[in-house]
């Protein structure tokens, strides 16, 4: 047996050579840009010292973890981190597969490119712009959110900017806006591999709209979207600073401080590189931790993992 | 180059320094010669030859192209330096400074890189920076007179150790000193017949006949101008920074004691009341500017009133500044952010070799007068700016030094490639600030130096405390880390409270207590501690006065 | 195909049909206004905008904002730079991926498992930055060309997803038939896997050029001559300002004043001129999204 399996594996080899060959302008790409960095993660657990170079700095052991948990603003931090991902990737998710899915049901095709150009478009402002764009029409004094409601004859009840339990969705929301066609131009891709022939069957058979969503859309893009979801929650931890930082105040900053925006105020008093690279190890582990679980549950339950 | 034209600019120099009534003023001649000298002697020849040296430099963005720029060539012809730029974006400028540094791949110099004392410290430590001592010693008397006479200069730049590691972008702009303005719009107080507020509880009135008459009364942003700090003044001291104060020597944290309760108190009234608006600590400056435009607003905090509204617009001339109010206690005080420079601008590192380092202290040596640093930022004679004739007054109705187009050259899509652009190791002081333009009328469209000098003057300078934290801290690397992971926090903490407070989700009488208790766990001790052990002595700021004779001429301006 | 069978749509799906209609409609007005406010800004002028005078269509209609844009050099520059890595980087990149994800998509590729894992790992960590522009910096990369294109190639997402593409739509009845007719495995890749996967390498061009023409970290930390500086870093430039503060100015009142000026006067100018290209983009690739485009290529 094992020796069937051993003579398997090298005829694979040798039948696919073409293949490594292939593979291995990547691997090498892999190697270079990713895999020789990774030896730089050595200063999470030093006091880093560019003259004496990353191997050479005195070793601190687990001083820079320390730092970081033992912070009080640690575990408010990490809360507000994945209150903020988690609500993210739960809404944003769903709504560019519905996008997607609606979008593909449209026969007229003049109606589809205008929607789907006009919902891809915003992915190209700036979260400078954005922010700006956010304060400007969303203002309760000036912007169409104070004009709609005057014209409901009520003043603004929300301070949306201001109010701590409000900023989750104004991030959110914000970016559903600017994201979702975006990101639903992979569903997209992936709808156009639905077999037209189970169409035309479930016609026959006189399926509903809904259900030929139900039973053959969707599960025709469903590695897509399990595959999307796994690679995601890798990231939860890591959310990019610039616009929580751009969104924040001290009216909301209970709730709008995250571990990116932390890491980077302590940064701009004190340089400290490992102390950066001791919280993206962090962040990391967990992300790790969680694919994993993520992949193990996905095989689980569905035919579909990432690997 | 002739020699001609070299000894009529040695001339001018030494007119220049004369009129400007810095004393002593033939240093800055002699230093143009490097044969009298003391210093480590550099052959003649080798004087001549043009020597390549790289700069960390990020450019203000109205500088077409450092490589081709006038001074660029002004200094390769002039200080036999080959200038090549590393540049940064402005906004991005500390993260590259930052991973030049820690990838050991830096260049010979950073011209405007951002560092603390703190900063400097760690890097001679490790060997990065160089002691320029020697070279301003033998190269650079002008920088050394200035070292003795500016305000503050010497505190931001001699390290514990005697050293000079680094050189600031020193700016002796006295608005910027007093900056928590708060400007008001008279026109408003005219129309309803009130008086200039004086009083916390006058102002209280002016707001509520303010808000009674439809209008927002109070607001404010939150990039960077919230009305706390003005306000707050009245009760205690509040810098606006690092909310340090000194009282018989020592460090006191005024977020702990009893004025920034009642200061709390009284903000949460006028929020409770609607005077200050809601959105005063969470709207972008972008939303303030259309407000303001629409003439809806009362009073605004502000550093300058043209960053809220249009030089042109109608009721640009209506909004002016109010002192700072006197609280119930009788305390009234101005936000003082003088106690600078801070930071350091220039390093040269280990990698500048001994030909670049004196050749890069001559050209700081001319920095350092009037006319260097007036060149530097904008270019020839002639392009941008002109020598004063005997009947041009400055901002303090002395003779000026020159006549700038400021307006011209920091027009919004003003695009020129002439100077740098206020961008290194400048020395722009008192001289060089009340010289560099002429005095024009407030209001007019020239007039932005004339007004922020008369609002400052009359009505903030000489108001703060006597004694205050100094702005540049030299603490050495161990308890910096410690120090900076602290003041995140505890920072994060004053200001998180301070807002629950004012919108009363805290209350000052309930909650007062536990609040303190929360500075126990953020360890507020020991980060005082530390402020008290990095700090030799606090910063006297007597020499920081107002003076009548710039506010009476200003103000015959009008 | 279609025409030959006429059945009347049910009721129930003719709703269904207007509910996504009418869905759609609202999604499009959401969406398109704030962007219809800013054309109508950048057409405006500044002080219409400022008094907050513009709702949906430009008031004072002038081209100043754009003439403003034309009279920036920098901006060319970067334009003409951009368009170059996002070009180049794009090619290279969805070449890298596909020769990546491909091999390891096959069931016979002996050492998939390792690989994948190995590009899972590399996703996840990394070692921080001063590493990462060592390394480039060894390469002698540093301020030229090839440091926007090269350390940015792989995308290990894209990877991932490209594999997931190709395990789900080639058939492997395909391959084994393409085996018995003799077909070499590079054969196979260039002939067939990439003329049945188009919607997929449509996607993976998008999402390569569009990270691309939005990247500036790269460009921030690797280039040292603004002459090679790419839109975004210039857009930065103009757009932000961090250094905004009362006590740590690095910037004096006057630069503050024309900064500020500045940025009011090209904000939305610049936006639409730097969105242009990108946004032109789509349409070549939304062609490939045809439904059953795969599944009709396999039949032939």
């Amino acid at each position: 047996m094992v020796a069937l399996a051993n003579r398997t594996w090298i005829k694979n080899i040798y039948r696919h050579w073409q293949l490594y060959l292939i593979v291995a302008l990547p691997v090498l790409f892999l190697i270079t840009f990713n895999y020789v960095p990774l030896f730089g993660a050595l200063i999470a657990f030093k006091e880093y010292n560019p003259i004496q170079g990353i191997w050479r700095s005195p070793w601190v052991g687990m001083k820079q973890f320390d730092l970081f948990f033992n912070s009080p603003f640690f575990w408010p931090i990490l809360r507000n981190t994945l209150m903020l991902s988690v609500y993210a990737l739960c809404v944003g998710m769903p709504a560019a597969i519905v996008l997607a899915l609606c979008l593909n049901e449209v026969k007229n095709q003049r109606f589809k490119k205008v929607v789907q150009m006009v919902t891809y478009a915003p992915y190209f402002i700036s979260t400078v712009v954005l922010v700006g764009m956010i304060n400007i029409i969303l203002s309760p004094s000036t912007g169409l959110y104070g004009q709609i409601s005057k014209l409901f004859g009520t003043t603004p009840s929300l301070d949306l900017f201001g109010d701590p339990k409000i900023f989750s969705s104004l991030y959110v929301w914000s970016g559903i806006w600017q994201e979702t066609g975006y990101s639903a131009v992979i569903f997209l891709a992936a709808l156009s591999g639905v077999n037209p022939e189970l169409h035309e069957a479930a016609k026959m058979d006189g399926a509903s709209r809904l259900q030929k969503i139900w039973n053959i859309d969707l599960p025709t893009i469903r590695p897509t979207i399990i595959v999307l979801l796994i690679l995601s929650v890798g990231g939860l931890l890591s959310i990019g600073f610039e616009k929580v930082y751009l969104l924040q105040n001290i009216m909301n900053l209970s709730h709008s401080e995250i571990i990116s925006t932390y890491v980077y105020k302590i940064g701009l008093i004190n340089t400290n590189y490992s102390f950066g690279v001791a919280v993206g190890l962090f962040n990391s582990v967990v992300g790790f931790i969680l694919i994993v679980t993520t992949n193990l549950l996905s095989r689980k339950f569905s035919d579909s993992s990432l690997f | 180059m002739g020699v001609n034209k070299k000894r009529g600019f040695i001339l001018f120099l030494g007119i220049m320094l004369v009129l400007s009534a810095c004393s002593g003023g033939n240093n800055g001649v002699e230093s143009q010669d490097p044969a009298q000298s003391s210093a480590p002697a550099t052959s003649k020849a080798n004087d001549d030859q043009v020597v390549d040296i790289t700069f960390f430099a990020s450019p203000s963005g109205n500088v077409i192209d450092l490589e081709t720029n006038w001074f660029t060539q002004y200094v390769r012809d002039e200080f036999k330096l080959n200038v090549k730029f590393n540049v940064a974006p402005s906004s991005d400028k500390l993260t590259k400074q930052q991973l030049l540094l820690s990838s050991g791949n830096y260049p010979e110099v950073f011209w405007n890189g951002e560092f603390s004392p703190s900063d400097i410290l760690k890097l001679s430590k490790q060997g990065i920076v160089v002691a320029l001592n020697d070279y301003i010693d033998a190269y650079a008397p002008n920088l050394k007179k200035a070292i003795e006479t500016a305000p503050g200069l010497k505190e931001a730049i001699v390290a514990p150790d005697g050293n000079i590691y680094g050189l600031t972008f020193y700016n002796a702009c006295t608005h910027c000193n007093w900056g928590s303005k708060f400007w008001i719009n008279t026109e408003l107080l005219e129309k309803h017949s009130l008086t200039t507020p004086t009083t916390t509880e006058e102002f209280e009135h002016v707001l509520q006949v303010f808000k009674d008459n439809g209008y927002i009364p109070l607001s404010g942003t939150s990039d960077g101008f919230d009305p706390t700090i003005f306000l707050m003044n009245a009760f205690t001291y509040n810098n606006g920074s690092d909310y340090f104060e000194i009282k018989d020597g020592q460090v006191k944290y005024a977020p702990v004691e009893e004025g920034w309760k009642q200061g709390l108190a009284y903000m949460n009234r006028l929020y409770s009341k609607g005077l200050i608006d809601k959105q005063a600590f969470s709207q972008k400056s972008d939303v303030l500017k259309q407000l303001v435009s629409q003439n809806k607003v009362g009073v605004v905090p502000y550093l300058y009133s043209a960053g809220f509204i249009d030089t042109t617009h109608e009721k640009y001339s209506k909004w002016q500044t109010i002192a700072p109010l006197k609280g119930p206690e009788g305390i009234q005080y101005a936000a003082f952010s003088g106690n600078s420079p801070r930071n350091m601008t220039f390093i040269a590192t280990n990698n500048a070799t001994e030909d670049q380092l004196v050749r890069l202290m001559k050209l700081i040596n001319f920095i350092y007068t009037p006319e260097g640093t007036q060149t530097l930022n904008y270019g020839p004679e002639g392009k941008y700016w002109t020598k004063a004739t005997p009947d041009v007054k400055g901002l303090n109705g002395e003779q000026g030094l020159f006549i700038t187009q400021s307006d011209a050259f920091y027009s919004a899509n003003a695009k020129q490639n002439e100077g740098w652009d206020q961008m290194g190791p400048n020395f722009q002081d008192t001289i060089w600030r009340n010289g560099f333009v002429q005095a024009n009328p407030p209001f007019s469209q020239d007039g932005l130096e004339s007004l922020l000098m008369l609002e400052t003057m009359s009505n903030y300078a000489g108001k703060q405390p006597e004694f205050v934290y100094p702005g540049a801290v030299w603490m050495e690397s161990e308890d910096y880390q410690q120090y900076s992971l602290l003041k995140t926090n505890i920072e994060n903490y004053v200001k998180q409270s301070m807002a629950q407070f004012i919108i009363g989700s805290k209350s000052t009488d309930k909650d007062w207590d536990s609040y303190l208790k929360g500075f126990e766990q953020l360890n507020l001790f020991q980060y005082l501690e530390l402020a008290q052990k990095a700090m030799k002595a606090p910063f006297n700021t007597s020499a920081y006065k107002s003076d009548p004779q710039t506010v009476e001429f200003l103000s015959s301006l009008k | 195909m279609n025409d030959a069978i006429v059945i009347k749509e049910p009721y129930s799906d003719r709703v269904m049909m207007l509910c996504i209609y009418i869905f759609l409609s609202i999604v499009f007005v959401v969406i398109a206004y704030p962007l219809l406010y800013i054309v109508s800004s950048s057409f405006s002028s500044s002080s219409a905008v400022l008094a907050g005078k513009v709702w949906l269509w430009p008031v004072e209609p002038t081209l100043y904002g754009y003439e403003a844009v034309f009279q920036y050099p920098q901006i060319w520059n970067g334009y003409l730079n951009s368009i170059l890595y996002t070009g180049l980087g794009s090619l290279i990149s969805v070449a890298l991926t596909v020769m990546m994800a491909y091999p390891i998509s096959r069931k016979t590729f002996t050492g998939r498992r390792f690989l994948l894992w190995l590009l899972l790992f590399a996703m996840l960590f990394n070692g921080g930055l001063i590493p990462y522009f060592l390394v480039v910096k060894n390469l002698q990369l540093i301020d030229t060309l090839w440091v926007m294109i090269l350390p940015s190639a792989l995308n290990i997402f894209s990877i991932l997803v490209a594999r997931s593409f190709f395990q789900t739509s080639i058939p492997n009845e395909l391959y084994e038939a393409a085996q018995i007719d003799g077909c070499s495995d590079t054969r196979f890749l260039l002939r067939i896997v990439i003329s049945l996967s188009k919607p997929v390498i449509a996607v993976l061009l998008l999402w390569s050029a569009v990270s691309n023409w939005n990247s500036y970290f790269n460009a921030l930390i690797f280039l040292n001559s603004e002459n090679r500086y790419p839109l975004q870093l210039v857009l930065r430039e103009i757009l932000v300002n961090n250094n905004i503060s009362m006590t740590n100015m690095s910037l004096t009142a006057e630069q503050l004043k024309r900064f500020e000026d500045m940025r009011t006067l090209l904000k939305y100018s610049v936006i639409v001129v730097a969105s242009i290209p990108i946004l032109l983009l789509y349409p070549f690739i939304q062609k490939h999204f045809v439904k059953g485009v795969m599944v009709g290529s396999i039949k032939e």
